[in-house]
């Protein structure tokens, strides 16, 4: 896997790593938040790829500084590590969603500090800076959470925004592309991902008024690749028109 | 092997590695900053300008040694996180026949895979050793770049000494040389320092 | 016209000219040196002798009038006066104005009537018409009386005389005993034959000593003749620099079969082959009589070589630079396995480095030439304004590139006559100031490393800043706002701004075309750099640093995030690692602390160069500390010599100095660094002054 900057402004960064080289399993990115020398991993992903992932980690941050993880849901892509990252390090928390505490347990570590996120979201202090975890449920897990970073203008969104990409893809959509033609062909390994695996045109409705508010520079989701600049937009519009729950027939 | 000692042994590259990046764009900076001077002075510092050249050549190898030396950590870690993984299979599976042993029942297969997943381990235990004396060798590539360093810095100091009634600061500079390298070079030695411990830990195990 | 004789006679010509120019000064201080005299003499005659082959008729009698001017002196049948300096000299600018006519392949013109009808006056033993006197009265406190006409003139002057006393001098001349120009300004082959016949009686070449000459033509005269009979004439004290010019003496059968670049064989001397590259060498002796001494030894080593071949040879060996970059830029990237390779690439690197090191030295010229003129442009200006002026000349043998000699002389007369016009006061003036009358302006040419500076400097009034922003403002140069704001040295650079200095302070001096922007706009096109001090009712103080050579630039690359620049080293101090708590605002402007005792601007290339600032501690970012101001960049690269490509296809306000070809052949553009800081500043003061447009903004 391979480690890029996404945001960078003194102590404080963000990095994704992503194009994981097992194709066995669906490849999904992994994201770390660093501020003054602490930091967050988001969705740190499955029991198969943690070797890569940690490997790739290291380089961008030491792993001592690793203070809290946030698992946006349940899913075994995202959270079936979390063993093999307590067994490196116990001091991590665990931020996940209250619903799904349970569940997540029988991945192992059972002496693991979960932390639950409230249905209504939260936040969290990482080296002085506050992460907002923003509601996402049923987009597409029953309790679902996103992180956003108001001072980096970063917005990690879990499965909103997830496209299947062959492997060695970038990890941007089309970052210099000014015409939106990339973000075209983009969208449309999109599609498929948003219409079957995400429920509610409702759940959608609600979320992109919630996100809209908000000023994001970056989105960031869990697997394919980032939406930045004008991106971010476009892909909020196109999903905006998306009519989503496609398993149902009416 | 303890999995905190490796997780030391991580951290420790991260900062070794930071430090011998941030020693060596330092030292290609005084390297850079000593040709301008040599530059600035016309022909009359020729001799420590031929230096400077051996000082930013080098620095530039130091350079490509260095990044040998990453290539070299992200297996090494990798082949430790793998063999985590397969020891949680191993504990899984020994948590198991425990379990069944209270029953008084016995599994064959289940030992069977159990014994099969601790050799799988020791193999990888093997591998990861291997990768760890490779990695021990590259820091020994980069120990001998900063001594050839070390040197070039002396004969820039006799230059400097040569040079010193041009009037151009090369004492400094060669002691700013100096200083740097030194840095690199301490980073150096602490850093295998842990990778020995960790070898001998290895070592033991096996 | 003959342009092979023609190609040949100009630049002796020139030489002879400005050897003469020098000369006939010298004789103001020392009248009754002989030596020099002669050697005036046979400049004009050397002169004529060419323009005869030329056909170039009005330049024929007007040096012949010149030199008949100058046997009387030399023959003492007259005492040299200052009238007669001044005819002298302004006879020979008038030459120069034909020479240049030839060089554009015209005939030259006649020469100003009166001037011509003066100098024959003179060289008449008449004294000149009133009127021409007049106009000298007062100002070099000599003054000339014309007689009632007689057979015999009586000229009475008034002058100073070489112990500095004033005295009246009172000749006579007898008229009537010598021929009298006959109003006839040419004077055919066979008079000037005469002529020769007349001066050198039956020791004239060709027709007594030298065998091989009879062989000749009746009329004909070999130059070694020529040279022998002068050396008869002179001995082994002639003047070298202006050694008469065989080529112009030659028959045009000859000078058409000798080869077709312009060789020739004698004058100075062969120092210049023997130093080491890049270190400047007196290449001429200061004085005549040391320079006649090396004659002899250093007759066969010298060639005159057409500077554009020169320039054509400079440039293939740019281009050789620029492969030998790429060539080990190559193999750098083959690796350590080729051994023979990177052996070969470094030879090739040590050969180039040789081979262009020889080349610069075959284009340096010692300052001598840049300076040779300043001494007739202080006599002419200070005697036209009455101001009593010593120059010092200092560093003239320190050698710099061609291109700046060539470029810079009109901007030295400018400075020179700046400094007349507006810096030094007037005798009365600086005597109630409490200076000596004498103002000192000193010329100097100093060694710097990889420099040479050359500095203007007067013991004047100074600049008044406030005087100099004032009129600015006036000018609109500038904004009242803007004027509030500037510092000290910022108000004292305007000068140097377009617009300033130009018409109502034009006397006749110093508004000639060239201004103190041109002066700047020049320096900056040689890759200098301008420095100017001054002390109010003290001195001032301009400053020119010129790299040594402009043949090979050593460059910094540097990389800006994707894009690759360079900067000249020579603008370089040091490279620095930028930390944040260095970084100070101050009125308007970032600035950076280098240490206790440096504080410098700072200049983001990302927000110049891609109107995007570079942000610290989010994208890498590193220092190249410049005299002047801290450039930020992304990464500094490496350091390269290169050779500078002109661009033409720029505006002409632009921060470049040229492009290059990297070692990897990519095109890169040159930096330079005076504009751009100068940018900055400048956008620094606006936006200080707009402090309201840019709160909303």
């Amino acid at each position: 896997m391979k480690a890029a900057p996404i945001f960078e402004a003194g102590s404080h960064r963000w990095w994704i790593l992503y194009d994981q080289e097992e194709r066995r399993v669906i490849d999904a990115n992994v994201y770390v938040m660093e501020s003054n020398g602490q930091s967050l991993i988001l969705d740190p992903g499955g029991f198969e790829v943690f070797p890569q992932v940690f490997a790739a980690l290291v380089e961008v941050i030491p792993p001592s500084s690793l203070k809290a993880a946030f698992v946006s849901h349940q899913d075994p892509d995202i959270a079936s590590s979390l063993p093999l990252w307590h067994a490196c390090n116990a001091q991590i928390q665990w931020h996940i969603p209250k619903l799904w505490e349970g569940f997540i347990r029988h991945y192992g570590a059972l002496e693991a500090p979960l932390q639950n996120i409230p249905d209504e979201g939260g936040d969290v202090l990482i080296g002085g800076r506050r992460l907002e975890f923003i509601p996402a449920h049923y987009l597409h897990s029953s309790a679902n959470f996103h992180v956003y970073d108001p001072e980096a203008k970063v917005l990690f969104s879990g499965d909103v925004g997830a496209a299947l990409l062959p492997p060695g893809h970038d990890a941007w959509v089309g970052r210099r592309d000014r015409t939106g033609r990339a973000f075209d062909e983009h969208i449309a390994k999109a599609k498929y991902f948003h219409q079957r695996w995400m429920p509610s045109n409702a759940a959608k409705k609600d979320w992109i008024n919630r996100v809209s508010q908000l000023e994001i520079e970056h989105l960031c989701p869990q697997h394919g690749a980032i939406y930045s600049g004008e991106n971010v937009q476009r892909f909020l519009n196109w999903f905006d028109e998306l009519t989503v729950g496609m398993g149902i027939r009416p | 092997m303890e999995i905190q000692h490796i997780m030391q042994v991580v951290d420790a590259s991260f900062v070794a590695r930071q430090s011998i990046e941030k020693s060596l764009r330092e030292i290609d900076r005084r390297a850079l900053n000593a040709m301008v001077l040599v530059k600035r002075h016309g022909n009359t510092l020729a001799g420590y300008g031929v230096v400077a050249q051996a000082f930013r050549e080098r620095a530039a190898n130091l350079k490509e040694s260095a990044s040998h030396l990453q290539e070299t950590i992200a297996p090494l870690i990798q082949a430790h996180m793998r063999i985590l993984q397969h020891q949680r299979f191993v504990a899984s599976f020994s948590a198991i026949a425990q379990a069944m042993a209270q029953y008084g029942q016995i599994c064959a297969s289940l030992e069977n895979i159990r014994t099969r997943w601790r050799d799988t381990i020791a193999r990888e235990e093997v591998e990861a050793r291997k990768i760890l004396l490779r990695l021990i060798a590259t820091v020994d590539v980069l120990q001998e770049g900063i001594e050839e360093q070390e040197y070039v810095v002396t004969n820039g100091r006799i230059e400097a000494a040569l040079a010193e009634d041009t009037g151009a600061p090369l004492m400094r500079v060669s002691r700013d040389m100096g200083e740097a390298v030194r840095t690199v070079s301490n980073a150096i030695r602490t850093y295998r320092h842990q990778l020995e411990s960790l070898a001998y830990e290895s070592s033991t195990d096996i | 016209m003959d342009m092979d004789i023609l190609q040949d006679y100009l630049p002796e010509a020139r030489e002879l000219l400005e050897k003469a120019q020098e000369n006939t000064l010298r004789l103001e201080a020392d009248p009754g040196n002989d030596e020099i005299l002669a050697s005036v003499f046979r400049a004009f005659h050397t002169l004529k002798g060419g323009a005869g082959f030329l056909e170039a008729e009005h330049l024929v009698s007007w040096t012949h009038h010149l030199e008949d001017l100058l046997d009387k002196l030399r023959s003492h049948t007259l005492t040299l006066s200052a009238n007669m300096i001044d005819a002298i000299l302004k006879g020979l600018d008038v030459i120069d104005d034909m020479l240049q006519q030839l060089g554009h392949g015209d005939n030259p013109t006649p020469g100003p009537r009166d001037l011509g009808l003066l100098i024959q006056q003179l060289a008449a033993g008449q004294a000149p018409r009133p009127q021409d006197a007049s106009a000298e009265t007062g100002a070099f406190g000599m003054d000339a009386t014309r007689c009632p006409p007689a057979e015999a003139t009586l000229l009475a002057s008034r002058r100073t005389t070489v112990d500095g006393h004033h005295g009246v001098y009172v000749e006579r001349n007898d008229t009537g005993s010598r021929s009298a120009p006959d109003g006839n300004d040419e004077i055919s082959e066979a008079e000037f034959e005469a002529v020769l016949d007349t001066l050198y009686g039956n020791q004239a070449p060709g027709l007594t000593d030298a065998p091989e000459s009879s062989c000749l033509a009746g009329d004909e005269i070999s130059p070694e003749e020529f040279e022998r009979v002068l050396d008869q004439l002179y001995g082994g004290q002639a003047p070298g620099h202006a050694a008469p010019e065989p080529a112009t003496q030659a028959q045009p059968a000859r000078t058409a079969d000798a080869p077709a670049s312009p060789v020739r064989l004698p004058i100075q001397n062969l120092n210049a082959q023997a130093v080491l590259p890049a270190t400047p060498v007196p290449v001429a002796n200061s004085t005549a009589s040391a320079r006649a001494q090396n004659i002899p030894e250093a007759a066969d080593t010298t060639l005159r070589v057409d500077a554009l071949r020169l320039d054509a040879v400079m440039n293939q060996v740019g281009e050789l630079v620029l492969l030998r970059n790429r060539l080990a830029s190559a193999v750098s990237s083959l690796g350590e396995e080729n051994e023979d390779m990177a052996r070969i690439a470094r030879e090739v690197d040590l050969t180039v480095n040789d081979l262009q090191s020889t080349v610069m030295r075959l284009r340096m010229q010692p300052c001598k030439r840049l300076f040779q003129q300043l001494p007739r442009v202080v006599r002419d200006a200070s005697r036209q304004l009455g101001k009593e002026v010593k120059l010092d000349i200092v560093g003239e043998e320190v050698e710099i590139d061609k291109t700046v000699v060539d470029a810079l002389s009109g901007p030295m007369t400018h400075l020179i006559r700046n400094s007349l016009d507006h810096g030094i006061e007037l005798p009365e003036v600086r005597q109630a100031g409490g200076k000596s009358r004498e103002a000192t302006i000193r010329v100097a040419a100093i060694h710097l490393g990889d420099k040479v500076r050359i500095e203007v400097s007067d013991d004047g009034c100074g600049i008044d800043r406030q005087f100099v922003t004032q009129k600015a403002m006036d000018k609109g140069v500038i904004t009242q706002e803007q004027a509030a704001r500037l510092s000290e040295q910022e108000a004292l650079e305007l000068i140097f701004r377009p617009g300033f200095s130009t018409k109502d302070q034009a006397t006749d001096l110093s508004g000639r075309g060239v201004g103190m922007d041109v002066v700047r706009e020049t320096v900056r096109k040689l890759r200098g750099r301008l420095d100017i001090q001054t002390r109010l009712g003290l001195s001032t103080s301009i400053a020119m640093e010129f790299p040594l050579t402009m043949a090979v630039l050593p460059v910094l690359y540097l990389r800006l995030r994707r894009e690759i620049y360079a900067l000249p080293i020579s603008s370089i101090d040091s490279l620095l690692d930028i930390q944040e708590h260095r970084i100070h605002r101050m009125g308007g402007r970032s600035v950076y602390r280098v240490d206790d005792t440096l504080v410098t601007p700072m200049v983001d290339l990302g927000a110049l160069l891609h109107e995007r600032p570079l942000r610290l501690g989010s994208e890498p970012m590193e220092g190249v500390l410049t005299e002047r101001g801290l450039f930020m960049v992304s990464e500094v690269l490496g350091n390269e010599d290169s050779v500078v490509k002109p661009i033409d296809f720029l505006a002409e306000r632009n921060w470049y100095q040229g492009a290059t070809i990297s070692g990897k052949g990519q095109v890169v553009l040159i930096l330079d660094p005076g504009t751009l800081i100068g940018r900055v500043l400048e956008q620094a003061t606006v936006a200080r002054t707009l402090p309201t447009q840019r709160g909303a903004a």
